[in-house]
């Protein structure tokens, strides 16, 4: 089995936290799900994961938050080459232009969810970032077919490197 | 030439004009140079060259000096009996400098240039006393300008003293402006919360009453669908739904932490489950432990209880979380009020604010002394934005970990409040600076999005004839103190 890839929420409304987490139950069986309710905690937890040789493939990060923002945060992960292919999620319910445009513009933001959320939204946000982050970074994604977008990796099989399979 | 000593003459210049307007009518010559002129007429013009002396006898006359820019004649001076006119022509045998005019009937001596010469030189006495009176005329002309520098003087300090008040003026003006602005956004702010709270309280009302109505009817669902359970440990369910209302959220790292030791008690739980555990209080844990030992298809059950509980208590604290919320915008804004000055208990104020930066301030250790003041008579919602500003800049400076100590307290004239955070302070350089317009040590916009700041703080403490001041406590951090009088204020 290769490393683990994990999944980090980072929200400081317990209640919100839960709701995530609780929505995106469906990828447990293969991904990690961590939470936090700080980017300082967050910070703490990535270190760990990268320390045992883990993946970090998805953050899905609340805006604002106690002492360090959502966005600084997602910056900085975007600026050390270990976390730079994580992909990044932005869930706000302060829609701000500019701090929104940064991250897009420094942290490669990949999606932007709006609060409150839907939960298929949310889902299907996460499949196809967790498919792309598998796809990019894992040497046999066909476990992965289950949970993720099965037409794509299949896809990425078929047209990608051989592989081989006993 | 000798002249007499003393500066009588200099006052006494008629007397002189007499001496010579005698000794030329003992020439026999005196009907040659006497003249009366009538009013308003041009004795000579700026620019001519002078073949004559004039010696006012009697009467008054104008010198003018024409505008460089428009050419309009100007009055510079107003000449006398016993004057000298043409002095400086006469004296420097240039063009004059100036036109004279009579302003009422003149009598004049006028003596040709050419009889000056003769005149001086058959009478000595005539010379004598003409010297005398272009010395005399000499002084009075210096004396006059010593007289016009000082009124120079004095005007260009009264035009300067009318600048400073036209910007002191302007000043006010546009403090007056900022107030408005202000006041309009605080009054706009009112009709949309009113508008706003109106709109929300409307379906959380429907959101809190459906859920309670929905709690009743999952309860009856859940003891029907395990009816053929025996009901020892179905009831059970009943008891994980209660506790689920009351399990509240440990941290992460607590959760954490749980999370790897109940994962090894229970090893065939889902990770979603093993979360859920992770959240139960010890005692439930326990409970799961005997319930499922001997069968673990009860866990689902008994999680899910616990889970709607949790769902529950979310929803209804959600809603009463947004009806407070609705409540304190209400009462900040004073969206139900029309006069913005009323008798107010500050303390309210204080509350609300607490309330409404919740969101910034609940990682704070909160010291809160607010013992009864008397009421004072004040812009609430004015002075609401003063302790948010105040509160919001702490909450900035100290991030996630601090202590914030809001109390109040009253003297015989005033009621006070001071709001002491445990950040690093301010730094002497800038404390003097901070109640002024633009001020900032934020590198981004304002958070709270009202785009206020302590100078306009400062301005609304002011307009309640209070005061607002910073200072480093030795205890450390930074500490603001809000002065207001007790006694009703005469608005400004």
């Amino acid at each position: 089995m290769e490393s683990k890839i994990y999944i980090l929420v980072v929200e400081d409304e317990p209640e919100v936290l839960d709701s995530i987490v609780r929505d995106i139950t469906e990828f447990e069986d293969h991904f990690n799900v961590e939470m936090t309710d700080t980017a300082e905690e967050a910070e703490e937890i990535i270190d760990q994961i990268l320390e045992e040789e883990e993946m970090i493939g998805l953050i899905l990060c609340d805006h604002v938050l106690p002492g360090k923002n959502g966005v600084d945060l997602l910056i900085e992960m975007q600026n050390d080459e270990k976390t730079k292919p994580t992909k990044k999620v932005l869930i706000t319910g302060q829609a701000g232009l500019e701090e929104t445009v940064k991250a897009v513009n420094e942290a490669d933001l990949k999606h932007y969810i709006a609060k409150p959320w839907e939960k298929s939204d949310l889902v299907d946000i996460t499949r196809k970032l967790l498919t792309d982050y598998v796809i990019e970074h894992v040497k046999d994604p066909l476990p992965y077919m289950q949970v993720l977008d099965a037409e794509k990796i299949a896809e990425h099989l078929r047209t990608g490197r051989q592989i081989t399979d006993q | 030439m000798k002249f007499k000593l003393g500066a009588q003459w200099l006052e006494d210049r008629t007397s002189v004009t007499e001496m010579l307007q005698r000794l030329i009518d003992e020439t026999g010559e005196q009907d040659r140079y006497l003249f009366t002129v009538a009013k308003d007429t041009k004795i000579f013009e700026e620019g001519d060259t002078l073949n004559n002396v004039y010696i006012l006898l009697d009467g008054t006359v104008k010198l003018y000096k024409k505008k460089p820019y428009n050419e309009v004649d100007y009055p510079v001076i107003e000449l006398s009996s016993g004057s000298f006119i043409g002095i400086i022509a006469f004296t420097t045998g240039l063009e004059s400098l100036t036109s004279a005019r009579t302003v009422e009937e003149c009598k004049f001596l006028r003596i040709p240039l050419e009889d000056v010469e003769r005149l001086t030189s058959e009478h000595p006495n005539i010379a004598r006393y003409l010297d005398e009176l272009i010395l005399a005329n000499l002084l009075e002309r210096f004396r006059q300008n010593i007289i016009l520098q000082m009124k120079l003087d004095s005007t260009v300090s009264k035009l300067e003293e009318e600048r400073n008040e036209l910007r002191k003026a302007y000043k006010d003006l546009q403090e007056a402006q900022n107030r408005l602005v202000h006041q309009e956004k605080l009054a706009t702010l009112g009709q949309l919360v009113a508008g706003f709270a109106h709109e929300v309280n409307n379906p959380t009302s429907a959101i809190i009453r459906s859920t309670d109505t929905l709690q009743n009817h999952l309860q009856r669902f859940m003891v029907r669908a395990y009816e053929k359970e025996e009901s020892d440990w179905r009831s059970e369910g009943q008891y994980f739904f209660d506790l689920g209302k009351k399990a509240g959220f440990p941290d992460t790292s607590t959760i954490r932490e749980r999370s790897k030791k109940l994962e090894k008690e229970f090893p065939e739980a889902k990770k979603s489950q093993i979360r859920l555990m992770a959240q139960m209080q010890s005692e439930l844990i326990e409970k799961l432990k005997v319930l499922t030992k001997e069968n673990d298809d009860r866990l689902p059950y008994l999680l899910n209880q616990f889970e709607f509980g949790k769902m529950f208590q979310n929803i209804k604290s959600a809603g009463e979380r947004i009806s407070g919320l609705v409540q304190s915008l209400k009462s900040y804004s004073r969206a139900d009020t029309e006069d913005r000055y009323e008798w107010i208990d500050i303390r309210e104020g204080i509350h609300d604010t607490l309330q409404l930066t919740s969101n910034r301030i609940k990682f704070y250790e909160l010291y809160i002394d607010l013992p009864e003041v008397p009421m004072i008579y004040a812009d609430a919602a004015g002075l609401n934005q003063v302790w948010t500003n105040i509160i919001l800049n702490a909450s900035d400076v100290m991030g996630k970990q601090g202590s914030l100590d809001v109390r109040c307290g009253s003297d015989e004239e005033n009621v006070w409040v001071s709001i002491r955070d445990s950040g690093p302070g301010i730094d002497e350089e800038i404390i003097n600076k901070i109640f002024e317009p633009n001020f900032t040590t934020k590198k981004t916009g304002v958070k709270f999005g009202l785009g206020l700041g302590l100078s306009i703080s400062k301005e609304i403490v002011e307009q309640h004839n209070g005061n607002i001041r910073a200072e480093n406590p030795e205890e450390g951090g930074a500490r603001f103190i809000v002065e207001l009088p007790i006694e009703k204020q005469d608005k400004q």
